[in-house]
């Protein structure tokens, strides 16, 4: 659509979403073959699982079709591109508990974002919903992580 | 061409270990599934992969064999046939022109009274077959036929949690026909046939079912059959819809290049 307003299709961003949660899912996954162990293993795991689960979801909203658009005001959608744009990267065959966590810290953040711009610019109730809903998931994911990091791994 | 011993209908002595110990169970009247029907009892050698009996062309059996095919195709009432189940395979005991006739008209599921032969060493078998005819008891379901019986913990788990606030047998009635067998068709429709192809959709199921039961503590119940089988797969890394995937990868490139001129 021309003018000041960039449409995205839901769909688009669905996908986007649940690739990435997908791509969440895989680097614990992977985080979990790792040597890390403890309670970091049982946190990596809950995170797995709640990655998958938000990829259900997602996928529950994209089935539902026809979602109309979604209007993102040109100039203040960046954490979108920001959070689209960030990958998850390869553990390294070394890396210790405190260092997978720290990666997964700020990939939540970058989840997060991702999320609460999404529920910011979307006027639709269904997308809203499951995007808030997600917000706060990757919020407590945040929370969880940083605890863990404090008590030390 | 085939020898004839690759058309012979495989012989349950030749099979069977008789030098292992086995625990016989009687599994009662069952519906079987037609293709897990392998081989012959006690006409060893004279039947083909079909079950009609080799150079027997007399008229005697050509006409009990076409009244058996009419009558069931006039859907008449047959007695059960009897049968031999020994590791996942049936072998046929009594009813060999019945089978015959299923083949021939492409019947799926034939009645049966099941005899089972479980090696007392494999306690996972065991405990399976037992927990097929809890299953069965419990639940009055007779009908559903798994390759490996340990799956019926899997359905009785989800029978008899299944949300209803009916009895236990008209419960399992309803998972039956809600949850169990339009999830099976979903199955039948997917990619995952293609993954397992030596296995029913039934037999998919339980490994479904099984994942979600040990992963995440029970099915997600607000999720569709298509989404959990979605989930299934990219858990196991089955590829599933890679040309859409693709479709959108390109599509949102695109649209990043437009917004960055």
């Amino acid at each position: 659509m021309a003018g000041s307003f960039r449409t995205f299709i839901v769909r688009i961003i669905l996908e986007d979403a649940i690739a990435f949660e997908e791509h969440s899912y895989r680097f614990y996954e992977s985080a979990l073959e790792k040597a890390v162990s403890g309670e970091s293993r049982d946190i990596i795991g809950q995170l797995m699982r709640d990655e998958f689960r938000h990829r259900i979801k997602l996928e529950e909203v994209r089935k539902k079709g026809d979602l109309g658009r979604l209007d993102v005001p040109e100039g203040k959608d960046s954490s979108y591109i920001e959070a689209v744009s960030c990958s998850w990267p390869e553990i390294p065959a070394h890396a210790g508990t405190e260092e997978i966590l720290e990666m997964a810290l700020e990939r939540e953040q970058c989840s997060y974002n991702f999320y609460a711009s999404m529920e910011k610019h979307t006027r639709l109730k269904p997308a809203r919903g499951t995007f808030s809903v997600l917000k706060g998931e990757e919020e407590r994911h945040v929370h969880l992580i940083r605890d863990r990091m404090e008590k030390g791994t | 061409m085939k020898r004839k011993s690759e058309k012979i209908a495989p012989c349950f002595g030749d099979a069977f270990d008789a030098a292992k110990p086995y625990v016989i169970m009687d599994g009662g009247l069952r519906v079987i599934d037609k293709d897990r029907i392998v081989g012959t009892v006690g006409k060893c050698g004279q039947l083909d992969l079909n079950f009609r009996y080799f150079g027997r062309r007399d008229r005697a059996e050509r006409s009990r064999r076409e009244r058996i095919l009419e009558g069931m195709e006039e859907y008449e009432t047959f007695p059960p046939i009897s049968v031999y189940l020994y590791e996942g395979s049936y072998y046929v005991e009594d009813g060999h022109r019945r089978v015959a006739a299923c083949k021939a008209l492409g019947i799926q599921y034939i009645d049966a009274r099941v005899k089972e032969y479980v090696y007392k060493g494999d306690e996972r078998n065991i405990e399976g077959a037992l927990t097929r005819r809890r299953f069965e008891t419990e639940t009055g379901l007779k009908n559903i036929d798994l390759r490996y019986e340990w799956g019926y913990s899997v359905l009785h788990r989800g029978a008899a949690h299944y949300p209803s606030d009916k009895g236990v047998k008209m419960r399992a009635q309803l998972w039956y026909s809600s949850w169990f067998l339009p999830f099976c068709t979903e199955i039948k429709n997917s990619r995952l046939v293609k993954r397992y192809p030596d296995l029913a959709p039934e037999d998919i199921y339980v490994i479904v079912v099984g994942f979600y039961d040990d992963f995440m503590g029970g099915v997600p119940r607000a999720a569709g059959f298509d989404t959990l089988i979605s989930g299934f797969m990219f858990t196991h890394s089955i590829r599933e819809r890679p040309l859409r995937r693709g479709f959108f990868r390109i599509l949102r490139v695109l649209i990043f290049r437009v917004r960055r001129r």
